[in-house]
């Protein structure tokens, strides 16, 4: 490990510091001439000459003053400026499904950009452990909120788990080196710079690549403009990133990650408040806040540095101590937010089934209310004109009614499959027949019903019900009015069966929110209980059918739901 | 069940619902009102057209045309009846709005 550490820092060139004993033109330095302890120095030089020269064992257990350079101000810049931007996108960027991909990556960048930090200031082992074991996970992790960010997270699984997997192999020898005294000096050396560029490079190149597909598919402006900064600044933060171990082979060539973790933080930092990374219904950090805490955050560490002296070992545990304690006060309020979010929805959830329920019930309820209140009168006072049998048949009726209402809903919970021939046109009609007065005046409904369509075996009941959810959905989504449109069509090809398509030209969704419309609980409505399609969708995937949305941002939405024609399961 | 008198106000109940109708039909008699039975909007017109009414009882929500759009006709064709909407949408906005 201690062999490791010299090889995170091949920018000796950069950081002003000469070889060993020779000058950066290789001339020898009379020893008189040569340089006492100077921060990076170390890190360059053989560990052996590091031991003899300059670490004592006093040293080593306590540091002399360090000079505290431009390149570890970029350094510290680059940590706090990740870890700021982690914390905020946790506290505020609502349930965009980028908040923990994003705090995720900048964390982990954070925390490899401060163990070379320390360990420059240091020679801490354990500091550089930290960046060996942590850094090879930036690529996958990059690669991952770029997936979520394309809403192609679920199409890519087995990419992630790839580039998950080569880049653990990698971190896990790291730390199996710590005991195994055969992988003695592995972590850090020219063989783990190889291993760390041949994971990282391929899984940066995918990243890209994504990027570049998504930005030539995507219309929407705002849409082009985030995805071209983040294909700028994920190409920043691979080519920087790839100079820190390119001196390997090139011993003179400067490291420049922290610089380009810097830009990428401040780069980030521009997308999610500029931008609106996070959707324009998330509270995306506000520039007041995101510079308050950065300014705080710098001038504590000024603070310590100050009150700590030159100390480098009590400046980076100070510096590490108030980014616990502002850790440890977010994520308090964190699990709160989180926890009334989940209950929210839960209530919401509730809330909308007991609505339908009470609608449903109502109406038999009324009419057995009404004969009761009638035959009570009568009983007081009899009334003319009562056929008493006749209305008492009708309160056991409504009985039965309410009775059936509730069979249907537990099924509706449960998911009961209760299947028959159903004609899906006629379903449909009567659905949009019972919605009608539903429908606000500025919005246009529309049917395209094919004409030839085979009868399905499905639950008649569960179908009309995500039919009618889809609708109410699409409804919503054109507070402004517009068109919905219902067609009916043959599948194409493959399994015989029925497509519905239900189309709006509403507010649409962007990729990453569309990837995610159909899990249960998930909604981007203040209101909303994210009901609707999660239901369609367990409701179509019980038929052995499949859903597919597809949605443009400010353009409108596709639900497309393919039900084979005879029953099968997933 | 006896029949209420030519002179007697008589009303047309519009639902959907074969029991609310009825209970609601028994109701409106027992106060010495006549009531007409329709299942829907349509229905309903073509009494309308048939004979005239005092008032005009009608649900919401109903396959076909809505109470709604029966509100609307009614409106255009015989300007003075009153229309009474019943719903079992406790919070139904749509009829404020016309």
């Amino acid at each position: 490990v201690l062999r490791a550490q010299t090889s995170r820092s091949p920018a000796l060139a950069f950081r002003g510091i000469p070889e060993g004993s020779r000058d950066s033109l290789g001339h020898e330095v009379p020893a008189a001439l040569q340089p006492p302890y100077r921060p990076g120095a170390a890190s360059r030089l053989p560990p052996e000459s590091r031991r003899r020269r300059y670490c004592t064992p006093r040293d080593a257990v306590l540091p002399k003053p360090p000079n505290v350079s431009a390149h570890h101000w970029v350094s510290i810049f680059a940590a706090l400026g990740q870890l700021l931007l982690a914390g905020l996108t946790l506290w505020r960027a609502g349930n965009s499904p980028l908040r923990v991909p994003l705090a995720l990556l900048c964390v982990d960048i954070a925390a490899w950009t401060a163990g070379a930090f320390a360990f420059d200031m240091t020679q801490s082992p354990t500091a550089a452990l930290v960046d060996h074991v942590l850094s090879p996970l930036t690529a996958p992790l990059a690669l991952d909120f770029v997936l979520v960010f394309v809403g192609a997270r679920r199409a890519s699984h087995q990419t992630r788990i790839a580039a998950f997997s080569l880049a653990g192999s990698l971190s896990a020898t790291t730390l199996v080196g710590v005991v195994a005294p055969r992988l003695h000096g592995f972590s850090g050396s020219r063989a783990w710079g190889i291993w760390l560029l041949a994971t990282a490079l391929p899984t940066m190149a995918v990243a890209l690549v994504t990027l570049v597909r998504h930005l030539s598919a995507t219309s929407e402006s705002e849409e082009r403009t985030r995805t071209s900064l983040l294909l700028f600044v994920f190409a920043i933060g691979t080519l920087f990133g790839v100079t820190e171990e390119v001196g390997h082979f090139a011993p003179t060539f400067p490291g420049l990650a922290d610089i380009g973790m810097l830009i990428c933080a401040l780069g980030m930092a521009l997308i999610a408040l500029r931008f609106r990374l996070f959707g324009s219904k998330a509270a995306a950090p506000s520039v007041l806040q995101f510079g308050g805490a950065g300014v705080v955050s710098l001038y504590r560490c000024v603070l310590a540095l100050h009150f700590a002296g030159p100390r480098a070992t009590a400046m980076v545990l100070a510096t590490s101590a108030i980014a616990l304690a502002a850790f440890a006060v977010a994520r308090d309020r964190i699990i709160l937010a989180a926890q009334k979010a989940e209950r929210t929805a839960q209530l919401a959830t509730l809330g909308r089934f007991s609505a339908q329920m009470d609608h449903d019930v109502r109406n038999p309820l009324a009419a057995l209310k009404g004969a009761a209140q009638l035959l009570q009168r009568d009983l007081a006072n009899p009334l003319p004109a009562i056929d008493r049998v006749d209305f008492v048949d009708l309160m056991v009726a409504q009985c039965n009614r309410i009775e059936v209402i509730f069979d249907r809903f537990r099924r509706l919970s449960r998911l009961e499959l209760l299947r028959s021939e159903v004609d899906v046109n006629a379903l449909i009609l009567s659905v949009l027949a019972r919605q009608a007065s539903a429908v606000p005046p500025d919005v246009v409904v529309r049917s395209n019903l094919a004409n030839d369509l085979p009868s399905c075996d499905v639950d008649p009941d569960l179908l009309a019900t995500v039919v009618e959810n889809v609708a109410r959905n699409a409804i919503e989504a054109m507070p402004a009015g517009g068109t919905l449109t219902i067609a009916t069509s043959p599948t194409p090809r493959g399994i015989p069966g029925v497509v519905i398509a239900i189309q709006d030209t509403g507010v649409g969704m962007d990729a990453r929110t569309a990837e995610r419309a159909t899990d249960d609980f998930f909604t981007t409505k203040p209101t909303g209980s994210g009901f609707g399609l999660a239901f369609a969708r367990r409701v179509i995937e019980a038929h052995g059918g499949e859903i597919a949305i597809y949605s443009q941002t400010g353009k409108g939405t596709l639900v497309r739901m393919c039900m084979p024609l005879r029953g099968g399961t997933p | 069940m006896s029949t209420p008198a030519v002179s007697d106000p008589c009303a047309l109940v519009v639902d959907d619902d074969q029991a609310v109708a009825k209970v609601l039909a028994a109701a409106l008699r027992q106060q010495g009102i006549a009531a007409t039975l329709a299942s829907s909007a349509e229905e309903a017109l073509r009494l309308l057209d048939a004979r005239p009414f005092d008032v005009v009882l009608s649900d919401v929500r109903m396959p076909g045309a809505s109470g709604l759009e029966l509100l609307a006709i009614i409106h255009r064709r015989w300007r003075d009846l009153p229309v009474v909407l019943l719903t079992a949408h406790g919070t139904c906005r749509s009829p404020s709005r016309r």
